[in-house]
């Protein structure tokens, strides 16, 4: 036992980067276990005989890392889980679980977890049991731990508290409402800066790309943090001008599947900012044609076709973007081109669309169809824009990037107003971050008085109520028909 | 008798001094790398030690703390509240670089790699002079993603940039270029009558869509499989490997296969490509450089291009002849980490005229004769039609590269080499003039006036050899020159095997007219020096008997 001192041992950390590529698996899937293991101890008892194969699988995981390392030790530093001193990245299948774990060892103030030797049935029940039962929020919690694990007789096992690093405490207290309005401000501003570098393309004139790279770095990191805010300010169509606003929504749902591929910082913001330029080159385009009220002819049509090729023109002669990224150029070439290869531009010789042409592609149409246009003044309601994007996936979009993008935005997409079985009209305003609740947001309760709706509660429809959800969706409903500006519920 | 708590006291502040102390070594330490990083190549000795040095500080602070934060004032670094480094001046004050881009601390933990020292120390020193339109300190470390360097920063774009953020939704509205409806909200009445319209309708929405299976919820229809977690899974990792430089590479191609009329864009794709193919030969990786020529290649023959296009791909493909490119594979031949042989071999064959003079000032240092033999080789074929880039490297001062030139020329004979090679006739390098000799021979008749100059070669062996040939190249145009260096008075005390060689060529030139002298010498008897004048002899009556034995071949072919 560490004599509850509590003062963790100190290790050095290694990047994810050069992870041995078997432990990041193992790590993975260590996360996963304890994930699925914490979570079952919410819904069974402990004596419960449906967990002893649960129990049984995380062992074989826990006891084959041990074997592998001698021991281990689980440790939150920031927003990372570092393995042995190795920074975890975790995998597409791994992100809800190192969500999952991250967010609730902070909760009860858990910073790292070590495990010494091998562990049986009984310590595994019993640590996680204790675990989670630990009060949130008490700053006692690892000496308490313990404490227990000592009562019971378990020595292989030693928690320590989470570490607070400088200037991190006074973040954590104002977080939210810092990260919503730093979210807002970055919003606002990458739609400013998007606006300043088309204008400057179209005047031939040095456009500012530090800028736009500080800003796409402040939304990944905002992304990483919590996707949430950003996703929320993506409801807001048509700020100052089409392209803009749109640019940076499609940036902000780029990066969120982006986040759960388990992109790197450094490929995030790569991803960021071709979302953010995917359109640079309809500042060739005159506005009359984009923003013609009826449909196109053949020759406005055949202009219209060409931006994605002249967006990449516009990349390659943008030279402060320094070395030419082909990812990021591919990126741009690619947002319209379908899955089975047809769209547009026509292709030569080439067999696939890019990944990040796909994300895009997503992102882009999904935004495309819930934005109001003097062409379509009504717009697809988000659910309906999925609706019609899954039954075009395979030959269209990639239908497994599409499902992760339902699995972000959810079933009932983020600003999308609903009927609730209580009669209760709300706007879906957090998506769980689970996707197995994907159906379950939460939700702003919004008045239905006479005139302008006024927020009034904040619902989530996980809560339970006598062994029943205590709210479900019944239905989405179309905004526009109830005259609801859901934008004004995602401003502070 | 102090009390406990001013022992604390002063027990603290003496950890605080020493953190203070050892943190402000660092410091120095540091500044010094960063001043050798401007003046030293990477790689050069001085600078190494000095990263030796930072590396062993650092690990020595850090066996002692387990990290430390730097606050960034505007001239000022301090450690927990003391200054660590002060500078006013801004041109080389360090807490100025970090000041003026927004960083307002900097924390270095326990575990720092010397990779990330380096990197760090790179960033530093690219943001003294990074393009501020392009980047600055915060995002050059933002790329890095440091696993143990963090930093604060404060962010000025948000705030002064000068755009308009709105506060309030009727802020939003008024910027909205187009809203689509007003905010007016419905009464009670009419919204439940919507409520219930909608109600009785079914659209078609993701439910109908999915159609989940009996028991699946909508949620879990549209949750990824094992399967395809594990596709995409592998999507993403085969994104990070090395070899997917390839299908970035096809992909640029089929860009490059779509651009305009803006010579812009080639030109930045040209230079893009040329940095590539630099750097893949700077990390050896000839084979990876290969397949990007041999794909260019391809598609300039298999398909139709703009002439823009064209000049693209030829422009990328010369860019694997530049004298830089020659000599980063020079790097490679001479290098001793594995590169496949082929993989240079294939290389050498893209190669362009414009290869000639980095070609040739390569063959000048190859130690390999392998890779000798293959670069000239590879020079015979682009010297085909034009052999003066080959004509001026003659003059070089390496008489080793002389004589490969010249073995090149021997084998491209093309009709104008010879007026270059006159001058090399009295080249002071032996080895150089028995190979111009070698390769006079090649150009037959054409080349005697200069094998005639080797007869009075200032070595008997080259003399020698000369005379066979010369014999052969001038025929009956030999005799008298021949004749006349035999006769000269001195010539008798030469070697046997000089005077053998004389004497054949003699014989060679099948010339009835020297019989009379030949025999004359044979015949005739000195007492000075006598041995050597019986060689003489010898070989007159050898000739004598060689002319005999040709009259004999040639009247048995007549009968």
């Amino acid at each position: 036992m560490n004599e509850l001192g509590l003062q963790a041992p100190k290790r050095s950390f290694k990047s994810g980067e050069e992870m041995d590529s078997d432990l990041s698996r193992m790590g993975n899937s260590l996360v996963t276990k304890f994930h699925v293991l914490m979570k079952i101890s919410q819904i069974y008892d402990s004596k419960n005989v449906a967990l002893s194969q649960f129990i049984k699988e995380s062992l074989q995981t826990i006891n084959g890392v041990i074997q592998r390392e001698g021991s281990f030790s689980l440790k939150i530093v920031k927003d990372d889980l570092f393995l042995n001193d190795q920074r975890l990245r975790y995998s597409v299948e791994g992100f809800t679980s190192f969500k999952y774990l991250l967010t609730q060892w902070k909760k009860r103030l858990i910073g790292e977890v070590i495990f010494k030797g091998t562990a049986d049935e009984r310590i595994l029940r019993e640590f996680v049991y204790a675990l989670m039962n630990l009060e949130e929020g008490r700053e006692e919690n690892a000496t308490l731990l313990n404490q227990k694990l000592f009562d019971r007789d378990i020595s292989i096992i030693e928690v320590y508290p989470l570490e607070v690093f400088e200037g991190e405490e006074e973040t954590v207290l104002t977080r939210r409402e810092d990260f919503r309005e730093v979210a807002q401000k970055v919003f606002f501003e990458t739609i400013g800066t998007v606006k300043e570098i088309i204008r400057n393309i179209q005047g031939k004139q040095y456009a500012d790309v530090r800028r736009l790279k500080r800003l796409a770095q402040k939304a990944v990191q905002l992304v990483i943090e919590d996707e949430s805010i950003l996703l929320g300010m993506a409801s807001i169509k048509n700020y100052d001008e089409y392209t803009f606003n749109h640019s940076v929504n499609v940036s902000i749902y780029s990066l969120t599947i982006g986040k759960r591929l388990g992109f790197s910082r450094g490929m995030l913001t790569e991803l960021g900012i071709t979302a953010l330029l995917h359109d640079i080159g309809k500042s060739k385009i005159p506005r009359e044609v984009l923003n013609k009220p009826g449909s196109l002819d053949e020759e406005e049509w055949g202009l219209m076709k060409k931006h994605p090729l002249m967006g990449v023109e516009a990349i390659l002669n943008l030279k402060q973007l320094g070395e030419i990224n082909p990812r990021m150029i591919i990126g741009v070439f690619d947002h319209h081109l379908k899955s089975n290869l047809s769209g547009y531009p026509k292709l030569f010789r080439k067999k696939k669309v890019s990944l990040y042409g796909r994300i895009i592609q997503i992102a882009d149409s999904y935004d495309a169809m819930t934005t109001p246009r003097i062409y379509k003044k009504v717009p697809y309601t988000p659910e309906q824009a999925l609706a019609i994007m899954m039954k075009e996936r395979g030959a269209h979009f990639d239908p497994l990037l599409l499902k992760i993008f339902i699995g972000i935005v959810g079933v009932y997409p983020i600003g999308s107003l609903v009927l609730l079985n209580t009669h209760e009209l709300g706007i879906v305003y957090k998506p769980h971050p689970d996707p197995r609740w994907a159906d379950r947001p939460k939700v702003l309760i919004i008045d239905r008085n006479e005139g302008k709706q006024i927020k009034k509660e904040m619902v989530d429809l996980t809560e339970m109520d006598g062994g029943h959800f205590k709210r479900s969706i019944v239905k989405t409903l179309d905004p526009y028909k109830y005259h609801i500006d859901i934008t004004k519920y995602f401003l502070i | 008798m102090k009390r406990t708590g001013e022992n604390v006291d002063i027990f603290e502040e003496k950890i605080l001094e020493d953190g203070v102390k050892s943190t402000r070594a660092l410091i120095q330490s540091f500044l010094q790398t960063v001043k050798a990083f401007r003046l030293y190549e990477t790689g050069h000795p001085i600078l190494s030690k000095f990263l030796e040095r930072l590396r062993k500080d650092f690990d020595h602070y850090f066996n002692e703390f387990d990290s430390f934060t730097l606050q960034v004032g505007e001239h000022r670094l301090f450690y927990q509240g003391k200054v660590v480094y002060e500078s006013q001046d801004i041109k080389e004050s360090l807490a100025f670089l970090f000041f003026k881009d927004g960083i307002r601390e900097i924390q270095f933990s326990k575990g720092l790699e010397f990779r990330e020292i380096l990197d760090f120390l790179n960033v530093v020193r690219k943001g003294e002079h990074v393009n501020r339109m392009e980047d600055d300190l915060v995002t050059l470390l933002w790329e890095k993603d440091f696993s143990h360097i963090s930093f604060t920063t404060v962010d000025d774009f948000l705030g002064g940039s000068g755009i308009f953020v709105p506060a309030t939704w009727e802020d939003l509205v008024k910027g909205s270029e187009y809203r689509g409806f007003g905010d007016v909200g419905l009464g009670e009445g009419v919204l439940d009558k919507h409520i219930q319209q909608d109600l009785n309708e079914e659209g078609e929405g993701l439910k109908q869509i999915l159609n989940p299976s009996p028991g699946q919820s909508l949620a879990q229809a549209c949750q990824l499989t094992q399967d395809e977690m594990e596709s995409i899974r592998q999507e993403v990792e085969q994104e990070q490997t090395p070899e997917y430089l390839f299908v970035l590479i096809n992909n640029l191609i089929e860009i490059l296969l779509h651009l305009g009329e803006d010579m812009d864009a080639y030109e930045n794709m040209i230079s893009y490509f040329e940095r590539l193919i630099h750097s893949l030969l700077e990390q050896k990786e000839i084979e990876k450089v290969v397949m990007i020529l041999r794909n260019l290649n391809e598609t300039m023959e298999s398909m139709v291009l703009k002439d823009k296009q064209i000049f693209a791909i030829h422009r990328i493909l010369d860019a694997s002849s530049s004298p830089r490119s020659v000599e980063l594979l020079g790097k490679a031949m001479k290098s001793n980490k594995e590169v496949s042989q082929d993989s240079i071999l294939q290389y050498l064959q893209f190669l362009k005229k414009k290869a000639i003079d980095p070609l040739c000032a390569l063959l000048g240092e190859m130690e390999s004769g392998k890779w000798r033999k293959a670069i000239c080789d590879v020079l015979v074929k682009l010297s085909q039609e034009d052999i003066q880039p080959l004509i001026n490297y003659l003059k070089d001062s390496n008489p080793f590269l002389i004589c490969h030139l010249l073995y090149i020329l021997g084998r491209i004979k093309h009709p104008s080499t010879l007026k270059y090679l006159g001058g090399l006739t009295e080249h002071k390098d032996q080895k150089v003039r028995e190979e111009l000799l070698q390769v006079l021979n090649k150009f037959g008749v054409e080349g005697k006036d200069l094998i005639h100059k080797f007869l009075s070669d200032p070595s008997p062996e080259i003399r020698a050899k000369a005379s066979i040939l010369f014999a052969r190249t001038a025929k009956r145009g030999a005799t008298r020159p021949l004749m006349e260096i035999i006769l000269s008075e001195d010539f008798f005390k030469r070697g046997y095997e000089e005077k053998a060689s004389f004497f054949r060529a003699l014989a060679e030139t099948g010339s009835e007219e020297i019989i009379p002298t030949l025999k004359k010498i044979s015949k005739k008897r000195r007492w000075f020096q006598r041995e050597k004048w019986n060689e003489m002899r010898l070989c007159a009556s050898n000739a004598l008997k060689m002319i005999e034995a040709n009259k004999r071949v040639v009247k048995d072919a007549i009968h």
